[in-house]
């Protein structure tokens, strides 16, 4: 890239500037200038090549014409000094042979042929021809017209005989009373002609060909094209086309991809005395060749003009921009930072001195204002330091705080819970009102009753005599107490119930304390709560207890295991207690938790597992298969569970 | 050519010009041959570099020799051989050579000849020469060689004209019938072919001594290619070789030399490469000064004709003297 530089450097330069602007400017002018000369020569050349052109298409059709005119003179003259009508047939055989020996190729066969159309001699520079091998040619238009008294010349064609280029003519025979008596037809070799036309230079590479009055091709100097194409129809070239159509485009020149398929310039011209044109084609490459070679000079004139006014304008403009280029060398100087850099041209008495003395005061003026500069550098760089220091301090306090903030949300976490804690306290009090409302209400009233049983009783004792059967009213009054004292003791077990507040209990220990005072020994025994704890009333220990000893009070000899399991349960965790013992009927499954159920089965404690385990929104029924056990589930809300790590 | 080989294709014309002609577009259109060489018949030669040079291929004809083979300005048309005039001449500038081996002065000529192309060009030729050599033409006849069955009456007419020597342009079995008519009318009437039906071996196996005396034009001698050549030949064919194949083996070697010239078959490289042909030997023959080269109309230039008398059962060289053989016979 350091490489680089210096031509960057010229090229956005006021010298290179200057240098391309001149270059641009002279060959712009020389383009215009020598457009506008090419286009001068291009018409005067195209004028020229079309003089050219049809002086060679005319030469052409002169000497087409004047070749077969001429061979039609050989014939009327031959037919007019020998006196064929006069002579025997030998003498005729030998006067055709003559002829056609002392022209040369010009006559490839001749024919004498009678008023009645019938070919009586024919000679051929090709055949001899025999008796047998004359034909009749009375429908033959050439001899029509020749009875007729019209010389005939036929189109060109490729003789069948030969392969030769020909023409063929006919002439009348007349004796001297100038009656027709045959007809002399002779077949005109024209290729010697068209060996001649191909001599005619038509440029270097431009060439003519023959086309017939339908546009057809007949003639070229190439034998093999006139083999190929001979007859096709070429009306589609523009002069043919012309020619073919009303020959309105004679004198004109056009331009279109010619006989060979490359771009020409052509021209027609009839020839006289025939229903022929000559087309004479001249490569479009070969006619230009001159306004080419004058392009091509003009663009090498263009190259060379710019590459020495580019040298020239270099110099100048260099010469011009030298004191401005040591200005800039200065001022990138002063702009890298180099106030002290040497201003030059100052003493010069021009725009560029002018302009070199601003320079330098201004050079000052930056001195000045960069002392200044330094001056409040220096000070914002102590406020910086000053800044970063205090910066790094308030780092330190934000983690402090942090701490402090993570602390306050800890504890007010725990404030949280605690709240929660005394909320459930809240219910669970209010719960034991609740019940202690129905324990003096179920007390009052079963001791009244008693005591209303037993005052009756006391009456009835009383006025019998000592002993009328006594013994049975002591019996009633015994149970009457004993009842007073169930319900006193369930009153005692019923009055705990929210005595103190529910808490976390690990359900295993809760079980295991509960029944310890059984004697279970003797049974299996499955504990699957490793680890969870439940939110439940301080008598949680008695609700197990009740449910074991239900099991060896009333599961019967087959008893032999207990089990305590849970599983998840859409609504919270489902505690589940069982045993193989003989289990609860279907009937009694929810009596067992009435008070009058539970009472007749004695078993008034599940009435009181209900209310505890409900205290803290727990739900206990009984689900087992009479016969084959009692299980018991206890449905634990939503958090109302966990397990303990 | 990098070593490349020549495949040939051998096709009949049966005689046909039709059959030539569609030949020939079928070797070049469907065979892509890059050159053909052939072919016997003018009459065939005729249509089928017709159709060679519509198409644009190179065809060296040998041995046909009608004038107007290399008459009609085609490109693409090579002849091996002398043209038919020149057979016409030669046999005149025979006759009218002061060392004529029979010592007598020939003044009237009588002509025979076939219809076609060839007999009639010799036999413009001859009249021509004749013109010119202070001779005349006693008679002249012609015929179609393919309807005749004998030419008794045509040469019963010539002999009525009382000539020096009968001139004949005819195929093989033309010829032996020319010979077996004269023969019995007048055998020792110097007769003399256009190298047409006396140069086949069938000649002197078929007319046998009938045949000794006759001369004919050949465009070879025996001296003029080695024995090697020969044997070779007859090795191969069974038979002596012929001017015809003489020039079929030369036209093998021209078109050989042409095609390593060009270095490609492209056929107009090669056609350009024929035209340039400068061959001054070949393996096995002793070409004549000036060994092939063609002229503006594709015409061998240096083709030479020699003169040969059938004596005992075999061909002489008579002329001309340069051929170094057995020389003039006084």
């Amino acid at each position: 890239m350091k490489r680089l530089a210096p031509l960057l450097s010229f090229r956005r330069s006021l010298a290179g500037r200057l240098t391309w602007s001149a270059i641009v400017i002279v060959v712009a002018a020389l383009l215009i200038t020598g457009s506008a000369l090419i286009w001068v020569a291009y018409t005067v050349e195209k004028e020229n090549i079309y003089l050219i052109q049809n002086e060679k298409a005319e030469r052409v059709a002169l000497l087409i014409s004047d070749y077969t005119t001429g061979a039609g003179s050989q014939l009327h003259l031959f037919a007019e000094a020998v006196s064929l009508s006069g002579m025997t047939e030998d003498e005729q055989y030998g006067a055709l042979d003559t002829l056609i020996k002392t022209h040369g190729f010009l006559f490839s066969q001749l024919a004498l042929i009678g008023t009645d159309g019938y070919e009586k001699i024919k000679v051929s520079r090709y055949h001899t021809y025999l008796a047998d091998e004359l034909e009749y040619q009375g429908d033959n238009r050439a001899f029509i017209d020749a009875m007729n008294g019209n010389p005939f010349i036929s189109p060109v064609y490729i003789s069948p005989e030969s392969s030769l280029l020909s023409v063929r003519i006919t002439l009348p025979l007349t004796n001297p009373k100038e009656e027709i008596t045959g007809v002399l037809s002779a077949e005109v070799n024209v290729l010697p002609l068209w060996q001649e036309i191909s001599q005619i230079g038509i440029g270097e590479t431009g060439y003519a060909y023959l086309v017939d009055g339908e546009g057809r091709f007949i003639a070229y100097q190439e034998v093999s094209e006139v083999l190929r194409n001979y007859g096709a129809d070429i009306t589609f070239l523009p002069p043919v086309g012309e020619f073919a159509g009303d020959g309105s485009g004679q004198g004109r020149v056009y331009e279109y991809n010619g006989l060979t398929g490359e771009p020409v310039i052509g021209t027609y011209v009839p020839v006289r005395g025939t229903n022929l044109a000559v087309v004479a084609e001249l490569p479009v490459e070969e006619a230009y060749q001159n306004i080419n070679r004058m392009f091509g000079y003009l663009v090498l004139l263009s190259i060379f003009s710019a590459f020495l006014t580019g040298i020239l304008v270099f110099f100048a403009s260099d010469r011009i921009s030298s004191p401005i280029r040591s200005l800039t060398d200065s001022a990138e100087r002063i702009g890298a930072g180099d106030l002290d850099a040497e201003v030059a041209n100052l003493s010069r008495a021009d725009e560029v001195g002018i302009l070199a003395r601003t320079f330098s005061s201004m050079q000052g003026e930056l001195k000045s204002l960069y002392r200044g500069l330094e001056e409040q550098v220096d000070a914002l760089q102590i406020a910086h330091e000053d800044l970063l220091k205090r910066n790094e301090e308030l780092r330190e306090n934000k983690a402090v705080l942090l701490e402090v903030n993570q602390n306050l949300a800890r504890a007010e976490e725990e404030l949280r819970e605690n709240y929660m804690d005394l909320e459930r306290s809240q219910k669970a009090l209010s719960e034991a009102r609740r019940k202690l409302n129905i324990l003096d209400m179920v007390t009052f009233q079963d001791i009244q009753n008693a005591i209303f049983s037993l005052q009756g009783y006391l009456e009835l004792q009383e006025s019998l005599p000592p002993d009328a059967g006594i013994a049975d009213y002591y019996q009633k009054q015994r149970e009457l107490i004993s009842a007073i004292t169930d319900t006193l003791a369930f009153a005692r077990k019923y009055q705990n119930i929210g005595l103190h507040p529910p808490r976390w209990q690990n359900v295993e220990h809760s079980f295991l304390l509960g029944i310890s005072h059984l004697d279970s020994s003797h049974l299996g025994r499955t504990l699957a709560v490793l680890g969870l704890e439940i939110y439940a009333d301080s008598m949680l220990e008695e609700v197990f207890y009740t449910l074991v000893n239900n099991s060896l009070e009333h599961g019967g000899e087959q008893l032999t295991a207990v089990s305590l399991t849970y599983r998840k349960h859409e609504d919270g965790i489902l505690i589940i207690y069982e045993d193989d013992g003989v289990g609860v009927s279907e009937k009694r499954k929810e009596d067992i938790f009435s008070r009058n159920g539970g009472a007749a089965a004695g078993g008034m404690d599940l009435l009181l597992c209900r209310e505890v385990l409900s205290f803290t929104g727990i739900h206990i029924r009984e689900t087992g298969v009479y016969g084959e056990g009692a299980r018991f589930e206890l449905l634990v809300p939503e958090k109302g569970y966990r397990f303990s790590e | 050519m990098g070593g490349a080989g020549i495949e040939l294709i051998y096709v009949d014309s049966q005689g046909s010009p039709f059959i030539g002609a569609e030949e020939t577009e079928r070797l070049i259109l469907d065979e892509h041959v890059v050159c053909l060489i052939g072919a016997y018949q003018s009459s065939v030669a005729l249509p089928a570099t017709v159709v060679a040079e519509r198409l644009e291929t190179p065809f060296i004809v040998v041995p046909g020799v009608a004038d107007l083979i290399t008459e009609r300005g085609f490109h693409y048309t090579f002849r091996m051989m002398p043209k038919a005039s020149d057979y016409g001449r030669a046999q005149v500038l025979f006759l009218a050579d002061p060392a004529y081996p029979t010592g007598k002065e020939i003044k009237r000529v009588a002509l025979i000849y076939e219809n076609t192309g060839f007999g009639t060009a010799v036999s413009r030729a001859q009249k021509a020469e004749i013109g010119r050599q202070d001779m005349i033409v006693s008679a002249a006849v012609s015929y179609s060689a393919e309807d005749v069955t004998d030419l008794d009456d045509e040469v019963r007419y010539l002999l009525a004209s009382h000539p020096d020597a009968v001139l004949q342009v005819a195929y093989p079995e033309d010829s032996i019938m020319i010979r077996e008519a004269l023969f019995r009318q007048d055998p020792d009437l110097p007769l003399i072919d256009a190298a047409g039906g006396v140069t086949s071996p069938e000649y002197i196996r078929r007319l046998g001594p009938r045949a000794e005396g006759v001369m004919t034009v050949s465009e070879y001698s025996s001296c003029s290619i080695g024995d090697d050549l020969e044997n070779r030949f007859f090795m191969e064919c069974g038979e002596e070789i012929t001017g015809d194949s003489l020039y079929s083996y030369i036209a093998a070697w021209v078109l050989k030399d042409a095609l390593e010239r060009a270095g490609s078959p492209d056929r107009k490289l090669l056609r350009e490469a024929l035209a340039d042909t400068e061959l001054s030997s070949i393996p096995y023959i002793t070409l004549p000064p000036g060994g092939v080269n063609f002229d503006a109309h594709g015409q061998n230039a240096a083709a030479p004709l020699y003169i040969l008398r059938i004596e005992e059962g075999e061909y002489r060289a008579l002329c001309p003297p340069y051929c170094g053989c057995s020389g003039v016979e006084s």
